[in-house]
């Protein structure tokens, strides 16, 4: 309870704080004199003094004009400090979902993620925005005019109003019955439309096996039970407002019999009682609204609690920049690794070596575990034996220790709606990074990319991605291996990387990465022709390493890779 | 003008809530013309003149009619309430049954998506006619 982060935030933005609470204050204060100034007016005009008419009235307009300017203020300056503490929230929860582990990564859905940064955040700030305005405009007014009445006649300011503390509590005890209501409503319609994709996904099938009606029977029985929940929540939220307003006006009656009385007791003119009644009548209004402040508040605890949990539970460490290595000597032992949601171990005790200037060849079947040993060897999951990069072992190191190191690339590429230049060196949202012109052509190169991108309509400038130019496969395959040479590390895990290339071209970006300098390159592929000149082919079947030696030794030993070999060369 | 067909249906379907919604909407407007009119004869007929002699009964007439009127508000919400939501439901009702016999073309042709936001977000649009504008028709009328 009241866990929302208002002082944090009052503290970071002091002066748009300090600027929407003069507004505010300035406002509500004044607004009870106009109408005290009104009653004056009235008085002025029943005495038949024409220039005190117009000296009010003159007041009255400068009066109203002036809090209208603080309205402004306060109005404008609520909203700013609304918006600045909508994206720092954003920012926060992007960085923490950056750096988030890739083990809570894949346990989150995205929807959730999205929910969270988006409706979660909205929710929180605006609850904020609202309850600041209505700490001014409901209870602030409700104080002046309270202080109003006092002024003008303490007993029966005190009499008339004993039936508003009675509305607002009122207000108050519905809070757990609409809660319960409006949780059963938004449940009811998370229901209904996961009911109505399924019925519109599966149309073909319910249609083909006579379903159809059943479904939408399902449907329209969720349809009905919103509708009643539906009904409950807006008799709580809204048709009860009128009520407490009755019940805060009861002190009406109070003001004409005993204002009536100090009228013909001359103590009031006409105007104070018209004032006074006038006072109250606003001051009852705003009654069921006191309330009301305590339930968003309440409301939007829950979503700030799932922001919180979305903040506390990255407890990566910032990037910091490490130099990259200049060579990555890798020495693998006794490898094991399992999904993060899987129930068994996609590779066993796998034991191999790499140094500088080598290429190791992985190869076996599909689903022997080849991009399992890829993804243990990115380090962005945990495993268990040993997997040490000269020297230091892979699970020590931080996030940026690994990225300085390894360039990963996986068999789902994906490309950024971007220039074909921003996607290979990651380089957007104006970050302004200077790309490294001679790393760039070199990357271009290597993934044989030269006569594609000359043959583009803006040449490297040319955007792709999810809206831009499409690109074939091949080139959307070779543009990521771009990326990944720009990075420059000294580790290169090519996952399957030449799945969509032809044999011919296959064969030339492997001749070409033989010329980097001092790279360990780690390729994983079904394809043999990929691993000829490599020093290790490493062949995996079942998780486990079934034979391992050069090409020659390898078709010599006569087992698997021969088999796989002479079926792939007929 | 399928729109007003589909507004007459439900207005006929639920033809009980909506005489009662006529009559708290009648009884808001006739009310809220009452205290002032009261008011004005306490302070000119009364106070003006000096006399107190019922003025307590005029207070209690005004403070039921400020109640009654208030009451009537909480009837007006619930039944417009009622009567939006049972729209809402017709229309829902109306469409799964057109989505069970639409040909397989139109599922080919349009996206999920497309046609849930229908089912949801259109459906809570044309609510707003009935909950804000039904309430303006009786509202402008009984002025």
């Amino acid at each position: 309870m009241f866990k929302l982060p208002l002082v944090r935030y009052v503290k970071k933005y002091p002066q748009e704080f300090t600027l929407q609470a003069i507004g505010g204050i300035a406002y509500n204060t004044i607004v009870a004199y106009g109408i005290v100034l009104l009653g004056k007016v009235i008085d002025a005009a029943t005495a038949g003094d024409f220039s005190a008419v117009t000296h009010s009235i003159a007041i009255y307009i400068g009066v109203v004009v002036f809090s209208m300017l603080c309205r402004y203020l306060k109005r404008y300056y609520v909203r700013d400090f609304a918006v600045l503490m909508e994206m720092d929230m954003r920012k926060d929860i992007l960085d923490s979902i950056l750096h988030k582990s890739s083990r809570s990564l894949d346990h989150d859905k995205v929807g959730d993620l999205m929910s969270r940064t988006t409706s979660d955040v909205a929710k929180v700030t605006e609850t904020i925005r609202k309850t600041v305005t209505e700490i001014w405009d409901t209870w602030l007014l409700i104080i002046s005019y309270f202080v109003s009445l006092l002024i003008m006649n303490p007993k029966i300011a005190l009499l008339s109003s004993v039936f508003i503390p009675v509305s607002i509590i009122a207000a108050e005890l519905i809070r757990h019955p609409l809660y319960k209501y409006g949780e059963q409503y938004s449940v009811l319609a998370g229901k209904i439309s996961s009911n109505l994709q399924q019925l519109l996904i599966g149309i073909p099938v319910l249609r083909l096996f006579g379903a159809e009606e059943q479904k939408k029977q399902e449907l329209n029985d969720l349809c009905g039970q919103q509708v009643t929940a539906g009904l409950k929540v807006a008799v709580l939220q809204s048709a009860m407002v009128p009520v407490y307003t009755a019940v805060a006006s009861i002190g009406v009656a109070v003001i004409i019999i005993l204002g009536g009385q100090e009228v013909i007791r001359d103590s009031w003119l006409i105007g104070t009682f018209w004032s006074f009644l006038t006072t109250f009548t606003a001051m009852a209004a705003r009654a069921p609204k006191a309330a009301k402040v305590f339930n968003m508040w309440h409301a939007a605890d829950a979503a700030w609690e799932r922001i919180t949990e979305e903040l506390s539970n990255h407890a990566s460490v910032p990037p910091q920049s490490t130099p990259p290595s200049a060579s990555a000597a890798i020495e693998v032992e006794n490898l094991s690794f399992r999904y993060p949601l899987g129930t068994s171990d996609a590779i066993t005790d796998i034991t191999f070596r790499a140094r500088p200037d080598e290429v190791v060849g992985v190869t076996g079947p599909v689903g022997c575990g080849k991009t399992a040993l890829c993804l243990a060897l990115s380090g962005i999951y945990e495993y268990r034996g040993s997997i040490t990069i000269n020297g230091v072992q892979l699970r020590d190191m931080n996030d940026a220790e690994k990225a300085g190191i390894i360039s990963y690339l996986g068999h789902e590429q994906y490309l950024f709606s971007a220039s074909v230049r921003d996607n290979i060196t990651m380089n957007f949202g104006g970050m302004d990074l200077e790309a490294d012109e001679s790393l760039l052509n070199a990357a271009i190169y290597f993934a044989c990319l030269e006569n594609d991108i000359e043959a583009m309509a803006n040449g490297m400038d040319t955007v792709i991605g999810e809206r831009g130019v499409q690109v074939s496969g091949g080139q959307k395959q070779r543009i990521a291996l771009a990326r990944a040479i720009y990075q420059n590390r000294p580790l290169l895990l090519l996952d399957d990387p030449f799945s969509a290339l032809d044999i011919f071209t296959e064969q030339k970006i492997l001749e070409r990465l033989r010329e980097l300098r001092l790279k360990t390159i780690i390729i994983f592929s079904h394809r043999l022709g990929a691993f000829k000149d490599a020093e290790r082919i490493l062949v995996i079947q079942n998780g486990s390493v079934a034979e391992a030696g050069t090409h020659d030794e390898l078709i010599d030993h006569g087992g698997v890779y021969r088999q796989i070999y002479a079926a792939q060369s007929l | 003008m399928k729109m007003t067909r589909l507004f007459w249906d439900v207005c006929k379907k639920n033809l009980l809530p909506l005489i009662l919604l006529i009559i708290s909407v009648i009884g808001i407007v006739t009310l809220q013309l009452v205290p002032p009119q009261i008011l004005k004869a306490i302070v000119d007929d009364y106070l003006d003149k000096g006399i107190y002699d019922g003025v307590t009964t005029l207070a209690v007439i005004y403070l039921a009619a400020v109640l009654v009127s208030y009451i009537c508000a909480f009837f007006k919400t619930v039944f417009i309430t009622y009567i939006g939501q049972k729209a809402i439901l017709e229309i829902r009702y109306r469409m799964s049954e057109k989505l069970t016999r639409l040909p397989m073309r139109y599922y080919n042709k349009n996206a999920t998506g497309d046609v849930m936001s229908r089912f949801t977000q259109d459906v809570e649009a044309v609510n707003t006619l009935f909950s804000d504008g039904l309430v303006n028709i009786l509202w402008t009328c009984s002025k």
